[in-house]
C-alpha cells in the first residue's frame, strides 16, 4: 500500500465512523468522541512535529503526550485570565490555534524526505487488536452488569417539605426496593388525619409526588405535620416518617 | 521401563519460547498474543469484580487468577533474551493500560475512591464558575493546584462526560509515566531489558495499581516529574537542544502547579542530582543543578503566592508523624500493627507473607544493586543518583510503625521505587543471565523474585476489603459508595438547592459535595469544630450553640454506622481521635438518633438508613 493509499484510506476509515456514530448517537456525541482526540492527541502531536522533528517511534509519543498535557495546563491558566474564562468555544479556538502555528512550524522543519504518514497495516496486528478489542468490551459488560446485579438491600424514600403556598406541603415517595411495593401514606397535622393514599402502588424505581394543604388549628398559629408510609402488608408498622413544622 | 527424563523449568520455559515462533511478529515479537492473553487476564478480573458484587466467595481467587494471567506472560517475555527494544517497550505499555483498567474496572460507571471526589469537585466548581481556584472545603488544597482539573475540565467541556474525561486522563497520565521510566532508565545506562524490567518492578510499588490510578492530582504529576528527569537526564548525557530545555521547563511547571508533595520529591531528588554531580565533578553538572534550584524556587513561590492553604493542610500530617514516632519511642504510644487494619480480621496470612517477602526482597536487593550499579555506572550521574534515591526505602520502612508515618511511607513509595526499580531489576537480571546475555539457570529463581515483587506490592495496594466490590461497609470508602446515599444526595440537590452547609459522615460528605453540591462541613475546610456535636449522646444547649456558631441547618445521618466499626478508623474525619480516642466499639445508636423529637427539629427526607435533619429552627437566633 503506497503512502497516498494509506493517507486515503486512514481518512476514508475515519469519515466512516463518524458518520455512522452520527446516525447512531447524533452530533454531539460525534463532537464529545472529537474532543478526546482534538484535546489529548492533536496539541501534542502538533509540538512534537515542531520542537522535536526528528523523534521517532516510543520517544515521539512521550513527547507529544506530555507537550499535549502541558500545554493544556498552560492554555487553562490564560483562559483564567480572560473575561470568559475555561469554555468550550475558547478550548477550541485556543488549542486550533497552537496546532496550526505548530504543525506549520513542524512542516519547515520537517527532516528531507521523511512524511508525516499513518502507520502501515499489519494483518497479526490488527487481528489481534481486534480480539482484543472484543475481549476488553465483553469485560466492561460483565463489570457493568455486576454493577447493575450488584447484591444490595433496597430501599424507600419519603419525604416531606413545606408547599409553594402557606399551609400546603409537598410529599414525595420514591420505591428503590427492586420491585414493586403497596404502600399507604397517611399526613397527621397536630396528630389529627387529614388525608390518607391507600393503596400507593410503586413499580421499581417508580416516584410519586403530591401537594396537600394543611389545616391551622387557629390563624396564624403553627402546626406539626407529620406523613407516615407504611407497607400494605403490614399497616401497623411505621416504615417511614417524616415531620415539619409549618409556620403561619 | 525407560522413564521420560525430567524437564527442568527452565528448558520446559525455553520450550515454550521456542514454539510460539510462530505467532511472532517481526518487529513486536509476541506483543500481539500478550495483548490478547493480557486482554483475557482483564476479563478474568473483571469476572471477579461482579463475583464479588453478588457476594459468591470465589471473587478472590477470580482477581488472583486475572492478575497472574496478566502479569506472568509479560514478565517472561520481558526476562527473555529475544524481545527487542520495541517489543519491550509495548509490553511495558500493554500491563500498564492492563493494570489501568483492572482499577477501572473495579468501579466501571463513576468515581468511588477517597481522593477521586475531592477532584470531581474541583473540576465541578471550575464547569460552573468557567474560572480556576474556586474554595473546596473537601481538599482545601484542590483548587490551587489544578494540573490535572484543568486537562479534565477541557475534555468535560467538550461533552466528555466527567468519569469518561478524567479516565482518559489517568490513562494518558499512565502512558506518559512507562514511557518516561524506560526512556530514563536508558539515559541512566540500562540495557532495553534492564529498562523494561525496571518498568515492571515500578509497578510492584504498592501506589502504583490503584492510587496513582485514581483520579487524582499525584496521578498526573507523577508522570510529569518523571518526564523532567528524563529530559534533565537526556540534557545532562549531553543532547542539549532549545525543544529539551523547553520541554524541562513545561514538565517542572506542570509539576508544580498539579500537585504539592510531588514537586518537594522532585525538588528533592534533583537536589540529591545536582550536589552528586557537582561532588563529581560531572560533566554538565549545572544541568541538574539549575533544575533543582529553578524548581524549589517555583514550588516555594507557588506555594506562598497561590497555595499557602496547603501548609495548614500538611504541616499536621508531618509534626503528626514525628510527634508519633517520638512518642512510640518513648513508649508512650503502641507500635501499629502491620496488615490490620481497624477492624475484624487481618489480611490472609499468604496475602501477609507476600507483603512482608515484597519488602524484604525489595530491601536485600536495593544495598546489592546499589553496589553493582554504582561500580558499572559510576561515571553516569543519573544512575549514581537514582541509586542513592533507593536507599530511601529502607528509612521509609520505619515509618510504617505509627499511623501518620505509614501514611507518609506510602505516599514516599511512588517516588522512591523511582530509583528502587532500576537496582532491583539489575539484581534480578543477574540471576538470569551472565555479562555476556547468556542465559543461566537462575530463570526460574528470576521469576519467583519478580513475581513476589509484584504480587507483593498488588496485595499492598488496596486491603481486602476494600480490593472487591461487595456488600456495604461501614466507613470503607469504596465499599460505603452506594445507591441509597447517592440518590440521598441527588435529592438534597433538587429539593432543596445547592450549597446548603451540613454536618455529616465521612463518606456521605464525599457523595454531597460531588453528587448534591452541597456544602458539608469539614474541618480542615472550614475552621469549625463540630466534631463534639457529631458523636454528642443529645441534642442539647451546646450542640445548638455550636451548630450556630457554625452556621449549619442540616444534619444527614446515616444509622449504618452503628452496626460496624469504621474501616478507615474514622467515621467522620481525621483528627476525631483525639475526641473519641481509638474505636473500640461501634458509634452508640444514640448519637445517631439525637436529633429525633427535639424541638425546632424536622425530619424532612427518610429512606431507612439515611435521615435528613432541618435543624434551621433549632438553632435559629429567636430560639
Amino acid at each position: 500500500m503506497s503512502g497516498r493509499q494509506r493517507v486515503v484510506g486512514s481518512i476514508s476509515l475515519v469519515a466512516a465512523v463518524v458518520l455512522i456514530v452520527w446516525a447512531a448517537n447524533g452530533l454531539e456525541t460525534v463532537l464529545a468522541a472529537m474532543g478526546l482526540p482534538f484535546v489529548l492527541v492533536l496539541p501534542g502531536v502538533a509540538l512534537q512535529k515542531a520542537l522535536f522533528p526528528s523523534a521517532t517511534g516510543s520517544e515521539s509519543a512521550l513527547l507529544a503526550i506530555s507537550l499535549g498535557l502541558g500545554c493544556v495546563i498552560v492554555l487553562g491558566f490564560v483562559l483564567n485570565l480572560t473575561p470568559g474564562g475555561l469554555h468550550a468555544t475558547a478550548w477550541v479556538i485556543s488549542i486550533f490555534a497552537v496546532a496550526l502555528v505548530a504543525f506549520g512550524v513542524g512542516l519547515l522543519r520537517r527532516p528531507g524526505g521523511r512524511t508525516w504518514l499513518p502507520p502501515r497495516p499489519d494483518s497479526l496486528v490488527a487481528v489481534a487488536m481486534m480480539c482484543s478489542v472484543v475481549i476488553l468490551g465483553s469485560a466492561f459488560l460483565i463489570a457493568r452488569l455486576g454493577v447493575n446485579e450488584h447484591s444490595r438491600p433496597g430501599f424507600t424514600q419519603v419525604w416531606m417539605l413545606p408547599g409553594d403556598t402557606p399551609s400546603t406541603v409537598r410529599i414525595g415517595v420514591r420505591n428503590e426496593e427492586g420491585r414493586a411495593e403497596d404502600f399507604a401514606l397517611r399526613l397527621d397535622v397536630d396528630g389529627q388525619r387529614v388525608a390518607e393514599w391507600s393503596p400507593l402502588t410503586l413499580g421499581p424505581s417508580q416516584e410519586w409526588t403530591t401537594e396537600a394543604s394543611v389545616p391551622a388549628r387557629e390563624a396564624g398559629q403553627a402546626v406539626m405535620a407529620e406523613a407516615t408510609l407504611v407497607r400494605v402488608d403490614d399497616p401497623v408498622t411505621p416504615y417511614r416518617t417524616v415531620h415539619v413544622r409549618i409556620a403561619p | 521401563m525407560r522413564t521420560a527424563p525430567a524437564i527442568s523449568p527452565s528448558r520446559l520455559a525455553n520450550v515454550v519460547l521456542r514454539r510460539t515462533g510462530s505467532l511472532t511478529h517481526a518487529r513486536l515479537g509476541l506483543f500481539p498474543v500478550l495483548t490478547v492473553i493480557a486482554s483475557a487476564g482483564v476479563a478474568v478480573v473483571a469476572i471477579g469484580y461482579t463475583a464479588g458484587r453478588l457476594l459468591l466467595p470465589i471473587a478472590p481467587a477470580l482477581f488472583w487468577l486475572g492478575m497472574l494471567v496478566i502479569t506472568v506472560p509479560i514478565l517472561l517475555r520481558m526476562l527473555a533474551h529475544e524481545a527487542s527494544r520495541t517489543e519491550r517497550i509495548s509490553l511495558i505499555l500493554l500491563m500498564s493500560m492492563a493494570l489501568f483498567l483492572v482499577k477501572v474496572l473495579h468501579s466501571p460507571v463513576d468515581f468511588t475512591l477517597f481522593d477521586e471526589f475531592h477532584h470531581w469537585r474541583t473540576v465541578d466548581d471550575i464547569v460552573e464558575t468557567g474560572h480556576l481556584f474556586s474554595a473546596n472545603n473537601i481538599l482545601p488544597a484542590s483548587p490551587y493546584y489544578p494540573g490535572l482539573e484543568i486537562v479534565t475540565v477541557a475534555l468535560v467541556q467538550m461533552g466528555i462526560p466527567l468519569f469518561v474525561a478524567g479516565n482518559a486522563v489517568i490513562g494518558a497520565a499512565k502512558i506518559l509515566i512507562s514511557l518516561a521510566l524506560f526512556h530514563l532508565f536508558e539515559e541512566a545506562g540500562a540495557s532495553p531489558r534492564t529498562a523494561g524490567l525496571a518498568g515492571l518492578v515500578y509497578m510492584a510499588n504498592p501506589g502504583y495499581l490503584f492510587f496513582d490510578a485514581q483520579f487524582s492530582y499525584e496521578s498526573l504529576a507523577l508522570p510529569f516529574a518523571s518526564t523532567a528527569l528524563f529530559t534533565l537526564a537526556r540534557l545532562q548525557n549531553g543532547k542539549l537542544t532549545r525543544g529539551m530545555i523547553a520541554l524541562t521547563i513545561l514538565m517542572i511547571g506542570a509539576v508544580v502547579v498539579t500537585h504539592h508533595l510531588t514537586s518537594y520529591f522532585l525538588a528533592a531528588i534533583l537536589l540529591v542530582w545536582a550536589v552528586t554531580s557537582l561532588i563529581r565533578h560531572d560533566r554538565h553538572w549545572r544541568v541538574p543543578m539549575v533544575a533543582a534550584i529553578g524548581t524549589i524556587v517555583a514550588t516555594i513561590v507557588w506555594l506562598v503566592t497561590v497555595a499557602s492553604v496547603t501548609i495548614e493542610y500538611l504541616v499536621p500530617l508531618f509534626t503528626g508523624a514525628a510527634a508519633e514516632a517520638l512518642a512510640v519511642l518513648t513508649g508512650n504510644l503502641g507500635v501499629r500493627q502491620l496488615f490490620r487494619p481497624a477492624v475484624s480480621e487481618a489480611a490472609a496470612v499468604w496475602e501477609q507473607l507476600l507483603g512482608f517477602g515484597s519488602v524484604i526482597v525489595v530491601s536485600l536487593t536495593i544495598p546489592v544493586g546499589v553496589f553493582i550499579l554504582i561500580r558499572r555506572r559510576r561515571s553516569n550521574a543519573i544512575a549514581v543518583s537514582l541509586a542513592g534515591v533507593s536507599l530511601a526505602f529502607g528509612a521509609s520502612l520505619f515509618g510504617r510503625f505509627t499511623e501518620r508515618g505509614a501514611e507518609i511511607a506510602a505516599r514516599s513509595n511512588e517516588f522512591i521505587f523511582l530509583g528502587a526499580a532500576y537496582v532491583v531489576a539489575l539484581v534480578v537480571l543477574l540471576t538470569v543471565v551472565d555479562r555476556r546475555g547468556r542465559r543461566r539457570t537462575g530463570l526460574v529463581g528470576g521469576v519467583i523474585v519478580m513475581l513476589i515483587v509484584l504480587f507483593g506490592g498488588f496485595a499492598l495496594a488496596l486491603p481486602p476489603w476494600a480490593r472487591l466490590p461487595g456488600r456495604y461497609l461501614v466507613a470503607a470508602d469504596p465499599r460505603s459508595v452506594e445507591p441509597q446515599g447517592i440518590q440521598t444526595a441527588q435529592w438534597m440537590r433538587e429539593m432543596l438547592g445547592p450549597g446548603n452547609r451540613i454536618l455529616t459522615d465521612r463518606t456521605n460528605r464525599l457523595l454531597l459535595a460531588t453528587y448534591g453540591r452541597q456544602h458539608p462541613i469539614s474541618a480542615a475546610g472550614d475552621h469549625v469544630n463540630v466534631r463534639a456535636v457529631f458523636f454528642a449522646r443529645q441534642f442539647g444547649p451546646n450542640e445548638i450553640n455550636r451548630l450556630r456558631e457554625a452556621n449549619v441547618p442540616y444534619a444527614v445521618v446515616d444509622e449504618r454506622l452503628s452496626s460496624s466499626l469504621p474501616f478507615v478508623g474514622v467515621y467522620a474525619e481525621r483528627g476525631e481521635l483525639a475526641l473519641t480516642g481509638p474505636h473500640r466499639q461501634p458509634i452508640d445508636p444514640v448519637v445517631l438518633t439525637k436529633y429525633d423529637g427535639q424541638p425546632g427539629v424536622d425530619r424532612v427526607f427518610d429512606s431507612g438508613d439515611l435521615k435528613v435533619y432541618d435543624l434551621s429552627e433549632a438553632i435559629s437566633d429567636e430560639r
